[in-house]
């Protein structure tokens, strides 16, 4: 749309600077905040501009962490944040692919009931189905023992041709415990079903002629075509997995095990004194990071992803 | 190289809708085979049973001395041309051309060897870097084209390849493919919706209604003879005149529903008196008459000169219609200035009268 109105250009770059202000001004208190000594910043008016304890604010919290916080450094509860965000998007894209390549080019018996039992997940987020995941990830045989106790077998111990075996195997402060739940949903399944429809026919029957089997199909073709699709999906899950906060909180009590959002929430949640709030505000800095440097890096394919039809 | 022989093809979809109706075509060696009819006719359907994209529900397909009706596409040695090209999209054009050979692990200079030759010959030699949306229609058409060739298959197998096209480049386009396809020597088969491209491309046309194979031959034979009213009407532009009429007792002359007369052809034929026959005349044959009696009444409409030929559109109350008559084609060679509204009497051209059962629309 092209209008030539002065006033109308005025007006919509102060609304458009108004936005970035709204965005932009959190943002900066936290980074000035973060270059302050601690002392600094519980007197008002808060400062606005940088101040000279940069250097130290970020290094203790790299190397050392908070003190009366638990007193571990950041750098671990990043690796596990880490860990945890890629194993979600990179685990979620994988099956989701192989799931919405099954349904869309596979005639199988039960196809369509397949289809919906993935599609009705979609109303089942982590938060609804909290406390059965919970349950599940406690101890994985649960649906197994409850169906026996259903049977009227009680106990956890199942013996098999002499061999007794344990039905308890708890999942609770594993990485497996913290990615397995969120990686089961059905939200990139259905992008990439939705996607893989608009894949002309005639291009599958072309590789059909050209002796392409399915799996080559798979990886030839229809990966390579949804190439800017996983790269957006990519950077969407990175994020939901880094944010994720409840989950984390519930299945991990070890420390080791923290993520950073986790750890942020701790060095907030200080008992009887003031939270340091320069070492937190560090802390957040370097939080925001790696989906920073992610989005950054992902940007081209990103938005090409979300606006182009490339066929 | 391999003739293609159909017997008793049928097709029935899942959904229990039966788009082939039992169809025989014997494909010589080299042959153009051109499977033209009104959409929806099942042209498709037959051609995709050949490639081996659709299953085949009866009857056989043979490509060469092999029955092909259980093999896999890839396994049946033809190559087809997709009417949205079907290029891999993020393939360049040299990826695009090389990847069936690729699938069957041909050595990598042959590969090389034989897509430089199908680009040289379709011109494609600056373009092999290309992505298709790089290239125009009539390259990505072409593209199409080099990955079929390449494969040196036993047949091509072409679904309204030209329809995406300009109507200019589509000429250019049907010319392109023909001289292609004599030069290979490749027998192929040919759909298409448009007559006019089945007719100047065939070697032999299947024309195909409602999953029946109406009239298999050449192009001057479903002109000249077509077997019913459907190719009567279906072949040639403009279309085929039909009208009722009833022979005389003499056998030797028509009436027609406004009184007036056509003579039959003498080229003993026999009709027996007093039938109804369905009467078809190409807009050709029928020409202005100084017998004013029994000629045909038609009354000029309108009038389109085309250069070398001018087509007067008019009513005749010999042709069924609502009101005064129904429409007919009349086509006459050079120029004639005539306003609508002027009554000329017609006659047709004797041995070029086709009669048709009323009933079955099957040639008499
Ligand atoms: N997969 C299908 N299932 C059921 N009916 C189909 C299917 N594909 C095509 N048809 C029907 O078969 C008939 C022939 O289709 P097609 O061969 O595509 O016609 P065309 O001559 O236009 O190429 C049409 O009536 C069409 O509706
Ligand atoms: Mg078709």
């Amino acid at each position: 749309m092209v209008e030539n109105r002065p006033w109308l250009t005025v007006f919509s770059h102060l609304v458009l600077i108004l936005g970035i202000g709204v965005v932009v001004l959190p943002l900066w208190v936290t980074l000035v905040s973060s270059t302050h000594a601690g002392e600094d910043l519980l007197r008002s008016p808060i400062p606005m501009w940088f101040g000279n304890q940069m250097f130290e604010n970020y290094s203790q919290m790299l190397s050392s962490g908070m003190k009366h916080v638990s007193g571990q450094p950041l750098t671990g509860m990043m690796l596990n944040s880490l860990i945890m965000a890629l194993s979600i998007a990179i685990g979620k894209i994988a099956i989701s692919l192989i799931a919405a390549f099954a349904i869309c080019y596979f005639r199988f018996p039960f196809r369509m009931t397949c289809f919906w039992l993935i599609f009705i997940t979609l109303m089942l987020p982590v938060e609804v189905r909290i406390l059965p995941t919970y349950e599940v990830i406690a101890n994985v045989f649960t649906p197994l023992t409850k169906l026996l106790a259903l049977l009227g077998y009680e106990g956890t111990d199942v013996v098999i041709a002499g061999f007794s075996i344990d039905l308890d195997v708890s999942m609770l402060d594993s990485y497996a415990g913290l990615t397995l739940p969120l990686i089961a949903s059905a939200t990139a399944t259905f992008l990439f079903r939705q996607f893989f429809l608009t894949v002309p026919d005639e291009l599958t029957e072309a590789a059909r002629i050209d002796g392409a089997g399915p799996m080559k199909f798979f990886r030839d073709i229809l990966l390579p075509l949804s190439r800017t699709n996983i790269a957006a999906l990519f950077v969407i899950l990175f994020i939901f997995g880094w944010n994720q906060y409840l989950w984390p909180l519930l299945v991990t009590t070890d420390p080791s095990y923290a993520t950073v959002v986790m750890g942020i929430q701790r060095m907030v949640n200080v008992a009887d004194i003031e939270p340091q709030w320069n070492l937190v505000m560090a802390a957040s800095m370097l939080a925001m990071l790696p989906p920073v440097a992610i989005v950054i890096g992902m940007q081209r394919l990103f938005v090409k992803g979300l606006v182009e039809t490339e066929k | 190289m391999a003739n293609l022989q159909i017997s008793g093809v049928e097709k029935v979809y899942p959904n229990g809708f039966k788009a082939i109706h039992g169809i025989d075509l014997k494909v010589e060696d080299g042959e153009f085979i051109v499977l033209v009819g009104p959409s929806g006719c099942g042209k498709s359907t037959l051609l995709r049973m050949i490639a081996g994209l659709e299953t085949v529900t009866g009857g056989t397909i043979q490509i060469g001395d092999r029955v092909v009706n259980d093999l896999e596409p890839a396994d049946r040695d033809i190559a087809m041309v997709f009417q949205n090209y079907a290029l891999y999209p993020h393939m360049s054009v040299y990826q695009n051309m090389s990847y069936g050979l690729r699938n069957r692990g041909f050595p990598k200079a042959a590969i090389e060897e034989r897509v430089q030759k199908a680009a040289s010959i379709l011109q494609l030699d600056g373009l092999l870097d290309r992505r298709p949306r790089q290239l125009s229609g009539g390259q990505r058409q072409r593209v199409a084209m080099g990955r079929a060739i390449v494969r040196e298959p036993a047949a091509f197998l072409f679904d309204e390849p030209l329809s995406n096209l300009d109507a200019k480049l589509r000429v250019q386009m049907r010319v392109e493919i023909k001289q292609l396809q004599r030069r290979l020597g490749t027998t192929s088969v040919y759909v298409t919706h448009d007559q006019i491209e089945a007719m100047t491309m065939a070697d032999r046309l299947v024309v195909m209604n409602a999953g029946v194979a109406e009239q298999i031959g050449t192009p001057i034979d479903l002109y000249e003879k077509p077997s019913s009213v459907f190719v009567g009407g279906f072949i040639g532009s403009p279309a085929m005149n039909f009208m009722p009429g009833q022979v005389e007792a003499d056998g030797r002359h028509l009436t027609l529903a406004d009184g007036s007369r056509l003579v039959l052809p003498a080229d003993g034929r026999t009709v027996e008196p007093g039938r109804s026959v369905t009467i078809g005349v190409r807009p050709e044959h029928l020409m202005p008459s100084s017998d004013t009696d029994s000629a045909l009444k038609f009354e000029i409409v309108l009038v389109e000169h085309l250069g070398a030929d001018t087509l007067l559109y008019g009513l005749a109350s010999a042709v069924q219609g609502a009101g005064e008559g129904g429409l007919l084609t009349v086509r006459m060679s050079g120029h004639h200035v005539m306003p609508a509204g002027t009554v000329i009497p017609l006659v047709a051209d004797p041995s070029h009268l086709h009669l048709f059962d009323v009933a079955t629309g099957r040639r008499i």
